[in-house]
């Protein structure tokens, strides 16, 4: 019986080697079974902060699909912000509120499906049952197909920007029918489809080798998401990513000493900023924004801690654009005085303090921009010196913060003029019944200076309106600009075909290639 | 033997020295340190060491040795306040439980057990996690997981002694059981206590330093250890002293904490086998 007992005991020491040794064998082409792929496959891996939380195009997640080169629009824009043509392929207008739209022809879905006007249609009717913002922004009155390749779009009033819209991510083209279904990934019609998508790790996307443009040169990229920027860069050195966005600037000089890596920069249509909370007893009152926005060291800011990649902002878009050409007007008067109109006083610890409360101010920032916290740092540091108390806390979802949390201030950073038009942000910012009107601003000067914005067809007026709905804002101060950040990434040599543009949306395009 | 002695006596000084030297340098660090802790020089941003910043500067500007000095008021104190308060909770449940036995004995031992059975630093993200990163709520955390082993460490050495001869008789002299915990038993277990209190002591330091750097404890701008890891994690490649100092900081105080526990024990010990 111990005989017996001992063998068994044996055999089960012998089938665990065995086990052991097969796992750990390699196949004939020298890679081990776990990582048995395909090695004549073009491939590279990018790693981008954040992961969309859905592959729904027409929810909060379009800007993510958008960047993984899967998906298209009407629009495109192009180097220099004009919308030029995608899936439509020229349009004209029939009348002041009447759009005909002829579409890009042998284009199909991922699913093999044709694009026809019909397929549009219900796409963009999607989008806009789906998402407030979007309504907004396109104002649809009604939609109808002309042939199978001509879409006709009547919109309830004179919308002026409708083209540079058509561009936003979040009227992506899908074919709707392609959503309901649960077993496959969204159809759409990039140049990339979807592979496989695993929530907040990666996202895998192959070539489309039905696309009706220049096909991939890579068979397949992987997408990473990587939240944290020290962890991205150390990804792309060790080889692991190819290539990463969203580099933190003080690490560029390690990615450009050896010769290993490009980084590239451009400037961008993005601004970083810093959003008081209007409901807040903090800064309900003008004078304590006021006071808090003098603070800001804007130059140093972009000089140290930007090391010059960006410039100090003055007004929510980028000077890239013509809209962007606002002017500050300093304010003439002390902190000190600022601060006493709203009835702070300071006491014997000089901090200022209002009916026996102390000013303590809760700031949120996140981790994904990794900059936006050190500036968070330095404006909590001056406001310090100067008698508020300011409590940093770091979320990892900013936008689900601002809604769910309490918080007095917030880092924020967006792309203001990512459609090439001021019409999108003043919209989803400043409107009072905006969902994304997330620090409660409320102004009905400059709702109606933005309804009229929408009517004017004449870029000159049009950019000097919205000059004057964002003076009128500033003087409110509902946000703090601070720096016009450049844009910067950083990809492995191997890899070509990246192109720094202000547009974040076109990074994985047909054109990257690997070169070995 | 008496070599022996004069050698332990010799390391033990140096533990204590470091840790003496390490509290009076928290305790005066406003006239110790060079700098403000807090002053922001974004002009002087990730400097290397130099005579004006001897550690270097951090990615705000701010002296890193001014902030390692500072540090020590929060990292070193938060230490002592979280082993205190350990002490206070354990030592009366640990006489009681291991004096009276019993029921009440073996339910606290369930307890005990229940809470070691989750590993310590999940439980304690978990608790700052509900309650919210901060320096009180981390310090709570830590005293809540750290309870449970003290007294199953202290009660242990309870029941040992409550088998001695002396206690049978102090109790059949008819001395109360109080004074029977304070004056024959509380004496006995003091020294263990100082050994494994000064071991605790360096793990706990690594325990609030680690929830720092996971941005759990001291927020921005405190001087913490841990927090200065966390803010120079982003800048090692580039500036690693940033990272080097604090990090040797927390070595030297962890190590001096070790040195003391065990040259303590083995003074215990080499005391004992003299007598």
């Amino acid at each position: 019986m111990k005989k017996s007992y001992k063998h068994l005991i044996n055999w089960f020491c012998m089938a665990l080697c065995i086990i052991a040794l097969v796992g750990c064998s390699t196949n004939k082409d020298g890679q081990s079974n776990s990582e048995n792929k395909d090695t004549s496959a073009k491939t590279a891996t990018l790693a981008f902060p954040w992961s969309p939380s859905g592959l729904d195009p027409h929810s909060g997640d379009s800007w993510e699909i958008m960047r993984s080169g899967t998906a298209e629009t009407l629009i495109k824009l192009n180097e220099d912000l004009t919308p030029g043509p995608w899936l439509a392929k020229s349009w004209k207008q029939v009348n002041d509120t009447t759009w005909l739209f002829q579409l890009q022809e042998n284009v199909t879905f991922h699913n093999g499906k044709a694009l026809d006007a019909a397929a549009v249609m219900n796409s963009l009717q999607r989008a806009i049952d789906k998402n407030q913002g979007t309504k907004n922004l396109l104002k649809i009155r009604a939609m109808e197909v002309v042939s199978e390749n001509e879409l006709k779009i009547e919109t309830t009033e004179i919308n002026a920007a409708l083209i540079s819209n058509l561009a936003n991510p979040g009227t992506i083209i899908v074919d709707v029918e392609s959503l309901d279904n649960e077993v496959s990934y969204p159809a759409f019609t990039g140049a990339y489809a979807i592979k496989e998508f695993n929530l907040d790790e990666s996202l895998i996307v192959k070539q489309y080798e039905g696309y009706w443009g220049e096909k991939t040169k890579l068979d397949e990229v992987t997408i990473k998401f990587i939240p944290d920027g020290i962890t991205r860069l150390m990804a792309l050195q060790s080889g692991d990513v190819d290539g990463a966005t969203d580099i933190s600037v003080d690490n560029i000089e390690v990615l450009e000493k050896g010769d290993r890596f490009d980084v590239l920069t451009a400037k961008s249509l993005r601004t970083h900023m810093v959003m008081y909370n209007m409901e807040s007893p903090l800064f309900k009152q003008l004078a304590v924004r006021k006071a808090v926005d003098a603070l800001i060291p804007r130059q140093e800011i972009v000089d140290s801690v930007m090391k010059g990649k960006g410039t100090s902002a003055v007004g929510p878009f980028s000077p890239v654009v013509p809209f962007g050409q606002v002017n500050k007007e300093q304010e003439e008067l002390s902190i000190e005085q600022l601060m006493q109109q709203d009835g702070w006083r300071k006491n014997t610890d000089a901090m200022w303090e209002k009916d026996g409360t102390v000013f303590e101010a809760t700031f949120l920032t996140f981790p994904q921009r990794p900059e936006l916290t050190v500036m968070a740092e330095v404006i909590q540091s001056k406001l310090l010196e100067q008698g508020m108390k300011v409590n940093i806390r770091q979320v990892e979802n900013i936008d689900d913060a601002l809604v769910n949390e309490e918080w007095d201030l917030a880092m924020y950073s967006m792309l203001t003029a990512h459609t090439g038009s001021p019409y999108f942000f003043l919209e989803i910012f400043y409107k009072s019944n905006s969902s994304s009107n997330m620090n409660h601003f409320a102004s009905q000067k400059v709702d109606s200076m933005i309804n009229e914005l929408h009517q004017i067809t004449d870029t000159e007026k049009s950019t000097e309106l919205a000059i004057q709905i964002q003076e009128e804002i500033e003087k409110a101060v509902p946000h703090s600009y601070v720096v016009y950040p450049d844009t910067v990434f950083a990809v492995n040599k191997e890899l070509e075909g990246f192109k720094a543009l202000p547009i974040e949306y076109y990074y994985n395009n047909a054109n990257i290639n690997r070169t070995y | 033997m008496l070599l022996k002695l004069k050698q332990v006596n010799l390391s033990l000084l140096i533990g204590m020295g470091i840790l003496f030297s390490i509290f009076l340098l928290g305790l005066f660090a406003p006239w110790i340190a060079p700098h403000d802790p807090l002053a922001v020089n974004l002009a002087a941003r990730l400097h290397s060491p130099s005579w004006t910043y001897p550690f270097g500067t951090d990615h705000l500007g701010r002296c890193i040795l001014s902030r390692i000095i500072h540090g020590i008021r929060i990292s070193a104190t938060s230490a002592f306040i979280i082993m205190f308060l350990t002490l206070l909770i354990s030592i009366p449940i640990a006489l009681l439980s291991g004096y009276i036995r019993g029921r009440s004995d073996h339910m606290m031992r369930r307890i005990i057990d229940s809470t070691l059975a989750i590993p310590d630093i999940v439980l304690t993200i978990g608790i700052v996690g509900l309650l919210g990163p901060g320096l009180i709520n981390m310090i709570f955390a830590i005293v809540v997981v750290r309870w449970a082993n003290s007294v199953r460490f202290i009660r242990s050495l309870v029941v040992k002694i409550c088998q001695e001869d002396y206690i049978f008789s102090a109790r059949m002299a008819g001395n109360s059981h109080y004074r029977i915990l304070i004056r024959y038993v509380l004496p006995q277990i003091a020294m263990p206590i100082l050994i494994y209190s000064a071991l605790d002591l360096g793990k706990i330091v690594l325990n609030i330093a680690g929830l720092s750097f996971l941005g759990l404890g001291s927020q921005p701008p405190t001087p913490e250890w841990g927090a200065m890891l966390n803010d120079a994690k982003d800048y090692f490649q580039i500036s690693p002293y940033v990272m080097i100092f604090p990090g040797l900081a927390i070595v030297l105080f962890v190590s001096a904490c070790q040195l003391v526990s065990e040259k303590l024990e083995k003074y215990e010990s080499a005391v004992g086998r003299e007598i």
